[in-house]
């Protein structure tokens, strides 16, 4: 019988040795199964706002599928593999048909690589892709989405390279060069109104050519709005529609109001911006009547009385009305068109996404949970409690018994040991975490010039003493709620769920959430705080900045902020603010430092943080600080409604951020944004080697390069005032944990509107630059850094000089 | 049988209390998972200094770090104390003695059994309060804890009834113990091997050997059980990669699964350990 026994462990042993020999082996199959099936199917991925993923932040990941199969309809698992998190989302797909689905992925750690695997309900995948993040991930293509133009007449531009880059400096790389490429798909109008808000996730132009813009309803309106101010661009084109455009709700967007059509042949304004010539005599329908515009609207070709391209920012994005329809046959064939329309396009689309302007979600997080009941108990008294229990449990446990010649009451001695230890850790924990729910909400709110909406995104913090579940009402119809909460902030994201208005298939694409009731429901683990993250839209009741003086000494700012109506008065640096007391007198509440606008983005998040902590710890009325292009301030009040199961301490506020219209009588302020455009590298990724592209935002890049790598970074600057000087100042450190013996050193290429400045064998952690305006006339300036020693890049930026200094 | 199967429980409980192994390898195991334990909370409690993580985070690092030390401890002292039950009587002569008395053959497996896997237990129990202390860090449910607490005792029962075979069909306690630490060895990696090659399917093509090793794989190594259960998320991504397995865990979660799957094959091995015995009190061996 010691045959059976010798068998189970030599069944055991082949077993593990045919695992190893597997493993030797190496040559298994890696192959998708199912081939036939996945000829049916086409997946496209774009990883990140816009198609650039931020490393080391939170991202969205557009998720397009078609199936291909015109009788079979395909349903399956789309599955997302990112460093150690797994996302996962179910999909059904009719025949023929195509979904656009979207989640967000966390890449903080920066993850080398990210698997995305579509599996069939037997679980085998139909499609498989690794994305390699060592880089920025490329947007597959501008997708310019247009609406009801049933002659394809922008399908000439389709595949053109629409980035205006200078070649000597970039030369294209097969990335690059996808990067840069328009992709034109074509929708009925009536399809994109019912399709709503989310099906524009991917889109980066909307233009609405022609169709029955009666039927846009206030929430279709709410949802291009918000698509707008996320940096989204809206065309419109329309010609011999343009009034009846200009009679929809979509009015509410545009730069211009037009009140008839008529035909006209004087086109030699739209012919100078175009660059090339339009034949005389040609006649096309346009659009006039324009005396009612917006407070921002700008004029880009024609005249007062013939204006032809308009244009005005709405939020982060760009709305441009061009009052003539470049469908017409006598306007199609004009070869101006392609270079109008990158010229049209390449600013507004550099600007990025509002993504960017919004705080991370982790900052937030990390003050929010700044609570004494999160604290745990002091680590020395937990090595303690252990190293007592030991002791008291083993040796004096045994002594005691063998002295009283009782060692068999060891099986009582231990579990009474044990359990009263056990009692006492607890106890420990109702004394230092306290029997309070506890809920801190943060309001970010983002008002934009002349628009009657603002975009909201709340943070809140949840924190119970005892388990149980928990649900979170929003009193707000149009709030989003990501649909995975980052995982950074809480392990726990699968309790979160959407519940869709009745009968609002949460699954279907192209839903989004405009329900009358929008929660969130979870399990809540005792002690554990919680975060929950949505955004949605305010009315902008806080007002409108407005300048009232242009002085350069004294800037004041009119904010009516509700309820209180409040004066904010800057002289230099220190502002002081107010309230107007029932007789119109202005009541001075408070003084305050303004931060100075450097644009520093470390320094911004510092002092939104001490901001946000003075007010939750000491609320004063309001709080300001004032940057280069905004103002923030922050009430004590909470915005968002929001409703729970239980009793909680509640401590809420609301950051606003006013960002400013143009000063009168300058272009404004610029818009400065900051992107890598290459990072190459022989050793990245190699063992023991520090070289890294970690990720950029604004104008905080995270970069270390070993000696010989290379990366380029490109500013732009929207718009750029010719005459003024700006200031470039890097900050450069070295890599101290991978730091050799070798000189602290790097070289420096600047390239912009022919200018070309080479700064070579740099040894300062901190360089400056002065530029002329001219320098960066067409609106980017080229940054090459080459390393001659290992360093790290944590800033790059660009300022305009002020008129003194000037 | 009950009471025959206690006296052989407490017989081995009295003789076991009189020695210093006893609570020297209590001392042991607690001062290993100590070690960890303050280990974790080091690094943590620099983590929370640093922002980067939560005190709950923490309390489940903790909490997790000790149920996996628990795991591999029970997996090494389950299979050694049982691999040495039979093997110690004849080292020592004493199972002749032990064959002349009145006890069945199931009577001696089972109480042998009985107690090395009460003193298991007790080894586990004691790992309470280093628990009572992740709970006041928050981050994990008493649930969570008391499902992980299962599978670590179907683990005890597997290992237990597997070290009694293996003592059972061994010459003496040296030969036992080789053979256990071979089982212990073989069995954890060519079991991890194939469950996370299964697991990985999505990503790669997989035949069927490797699917069926790779599905007994998951359901015996309690490391896929524990998983399920401290990442829920991952439950689906197991019970995909079987036909069989979404069907059952369609109602009951796949920790339950593999706990009956790890007592069947228990219950295998303790009727061959009990027909081994039969063999050489019948003196075939």
């Amino acid at each position: 019988m010691s045959r059976i026994g010798s068998a189970w462990a030599t069944a055991v042993i082949v077993f593990a040795v045919l695992g190893l020999l597997s493993t030797l082996y190496g040559a298994l199959p890696v192959h998708a199964q199912d081939a036939g099936q996945s000829k049916d199917i086409d997946a496209a991925v774009e990883i990140g706002a816009g198609g650039t993923a931020h490393l080391g932040s939170i991202n969205p990941v557009t998720i397009r599928i078609r199936n291909e199969n015109e009788s079979v309809p395909f349903h399956g698992t789309v599955r997302i593999v990112c460093g150690k998190m797994t996302y996962v989302r179910n999909v059904s797909i009719s025949a023929g048909d195509s979904v656009i689905t979207e989640l967000y992925i966390d890449l903080d750690p920066p993850p080398n690589e990210i698997h995305f695997s579509l599996l069939n309900t037997q679980g085998k995948a139909v499609v498989l892709n690794k994305y390699s993040l060592s880089t920025a991930a490329r947007p597959e293509d501008t997708l310019v989405l247009v609406v009801d133009d049933t002659l394809g007449g922008l399908s000439y531009i389709e595949g053109e390279p629409i980035l205006t880059r200078n070649r000597s400096l970039f030369e294209w790389t097969h990335d690059e060069l996808r990067s840069g490429i328009i992709r034109v798909a074509y929708i009925p109008l009536a399809r994109l109104l019912d399709s709503g808000a989310q099906f524009l996730a991917p889109v980066d132009v909307l233009v609405f050519h022609s169709g029955d813009f009666s039927r846009i309803s206030s929430e279709n309106l709410a949802w291009l709005q918000a698509f707008a101010m996320k940096g989204g661009v809206i065309v419109t084109s329309a010609g011999i529609d343009a009034p009846k455009l200009s009679q929809s709700l979509l009015r509410e967007l545009l730069p211009m109001k037009v009140t008839s059509s008529e035909p006209a042949n004087e086109f030699t304004e739209l012919a100078r911006f175009g660059e090339a010539a339009i034949a005389p005599g040609r006649t096309a329908i346009l659009g006039v009547g324009g005396s009612e515009r917006a407070g921002n609207a700008r004029m880009i070709a024609g005249s007062v009385t013939v204006p032809i391209i308009l244009e005005r920012e709405y939020g982060m994005g760009h709305v441009i009305q061009i009052n003539v329809d470049y469908a017409q046959p006598s306007l199609r064939g004009w070869p101006g068109w392609k270079r109008t329309w990158k010229k049209l396009l390449s600013g507004p689309l550099s600007s990025g996404p509002v993504s960017g302007e919004m705080l991370h979600p982790g900052q937030i997080a990390k003050i929010l949970q700044e609570i004494p009941q999160a604290e745990p108990v002091p680590l020395r008294l937990a090595a303690l409690f252990i190293l007592v229990y030991i002791v008291l449990v083993g040796p004096v446990n045994y002594v005691l018994l063998s002295r009283s010649k009782r060692r068999t009451l060891l099986w009582v001695s231990i579990p009474v040991v044990v359990i009263a230890f056990s009692v006492f850790a607890v106890a420990l924990g109702y004394l230092s975490r306290g029997t309070q729910n506890i809920l801190r909400s943060l309001d970010e709110v983002h008002c934009f010039p002349d628009i009657p909406y603002a975009l909201v995104r709340n943070y809140t913090m949840y924190f119970t003493s005892a388990s149980g579940n928990e649900k979170l009402l929003i009193d707000n119809g149009t709030a989003e709620i990501r649909s995975s909460v980052p995982p950074s902030l809480t392990s726990r994201y699968r309790y979160y769920y959407r519940y869709p208005s009745p009968g609002e298939d949460d699954s279907a694409p192209g839903t989004i959430t405009y329900a009358p009731e929008v929660s969130i429901r979870r399990r809540m683990n005792k002690w554990t705080p919680y975060i929950a993250w949505f955004e949605g839209f305010v009315p902008s009741d806080f007002g409108t900045a407005r300048w009232k003086e242009d002085s350069q000494s004294v800037v004041e700012y009119e904010l009516p902020v509700s309820p209180m109506d409040a004066w904010l008065i800057s002289e230099g640096k220190e502002m002081r603010l107010g309230r107007i007391d029932p007789e119109g007198e202005v009541e001075a509440v408070g003084s305050y430092r303004i931060v100075p606008g450097t644009g520093d983005r470390d320094r911004t998040i510092a002092a939104r943080r001490f901001d946000i902590i003075k007010c939750m710890q000491d609320p004063p009325e309001i709080l300001g600080s004032e940057f280069n292009d905004r103002f923030m301030f922050i009430m004590n009040r909470p915005l968002s409604g929001l409703k729970l199961g239980r009793r909680y301490v509640r401590d809420q506020a609301t950051l606003v951020t006013m960002h400013l219209p143009s000063r009168p009588g300058t272009s404004g302020q610029p818009r400065i944004r900051l992107r890598v455009e290459d990072f190459h590298s022989d050793k990245a990724g190699k063992p023991g080697n520090p070289s890294g592209y970690y990720g950029y935002r604004d104008d905080t890049a995270l970069v270390t390069l070993a000696s010989e790598d290379t990366v380029d970074f490109v500013l732009t600057v929207s718009p750029v005032d010719v005459q003024r000087n700006y200031n470039f100042q890097i900050q450069v450190s070295p890599a101290s944990s991978w730091q050799t013996s070798e000189p602290f050193q790097y070289d420096v290429v600047l390239s912009g509107n022919n200018y070309h400045q080479t700064l070579g064998d740099v040894k300062d952690e901190s360089l400056t630059e002065i530029i002329q305006g001219n320098a960066i006339a067409d609106g980017e300036l080229g940054v090459t850094i080459t390393a001659d020693s290992t360093i790290t890049i944590t800033s790059i930026n660009l300022s305009p000089v002020s008129q003194k200094q000037n | 049988m009950i009471g025959r199967i206690t006296a052989i429980v407490i017989k081995e409980f009295r003789q076991k209390a009189r020695g210093l192994s006893t609570i020297g390898v209590l001392t042991f195991v607690l001062g290993v998972i100590a070690l960890v334990s303050y280990l974790i909370l080091l690094s943590g409690y620099a983590q929370i200094e640093s922002g980067f993580q939560k005190a709950s985070d923490v309390g489940r690092n903790l909490a997790v770090a000790v149920l996996i030390t628990q795991l591999i401890l029970t997996a090494v002292f389950g299979l050694s104390f049982n691999g040495s039950a039979i093997t110690q009587e004849r080292d020592r002569e004493t199972i002749d003695l032990l064959n002349l008395t009145l006890l069945g053959n199931a009577e001696i497996i089972i109480g042998k059994m009985m107690s090395s896997m009460l003193y298991i237990i007790l080894l586990l129990f004691a790992g309470l309060p280093f628990f009572a202390l992740s709970y006041t860090f928050g981050g994990w449910e008493l649930s969570e804890i008391l499902a992980a607490i299962a599978v670590e005792f179907s683990l005890v029962i597997l290992v237990s009834s597997y070290g009694l075979l293996i003592s059972v069909t061994s010459k003496d306690t040296r030969v036992a113990l080789g053979r256990t630490f071979a089982v212990l060895i073989f069995g954890a990696v060519g079991t991890l091997y194939f469950g996370i090659r299964l697991l990985s399917q999505s990503l790669s093509g997989i035949d069927a050997f490797h699917k069926i090793m790779g599905f007994i794989s998951l359901l015996l190594n309690p490391g896929f059980a524990l998983w399920s259960i401290l990442f829920p998320d991952i439950q689906s991504h197991i019970s995909s990669t079987s036909s069989a397995l979404t069907t059952l865990s369609a109602n009951l979660p796949f920790w339950v699964l593999a706990a009956i799957f790890q007592l069947l094959v228990s219950m295998l091995a303790i009727s061959a350990a009990i027909r081994c015995y039969k063999m050489i009190r019948q003196g075939v061996r």
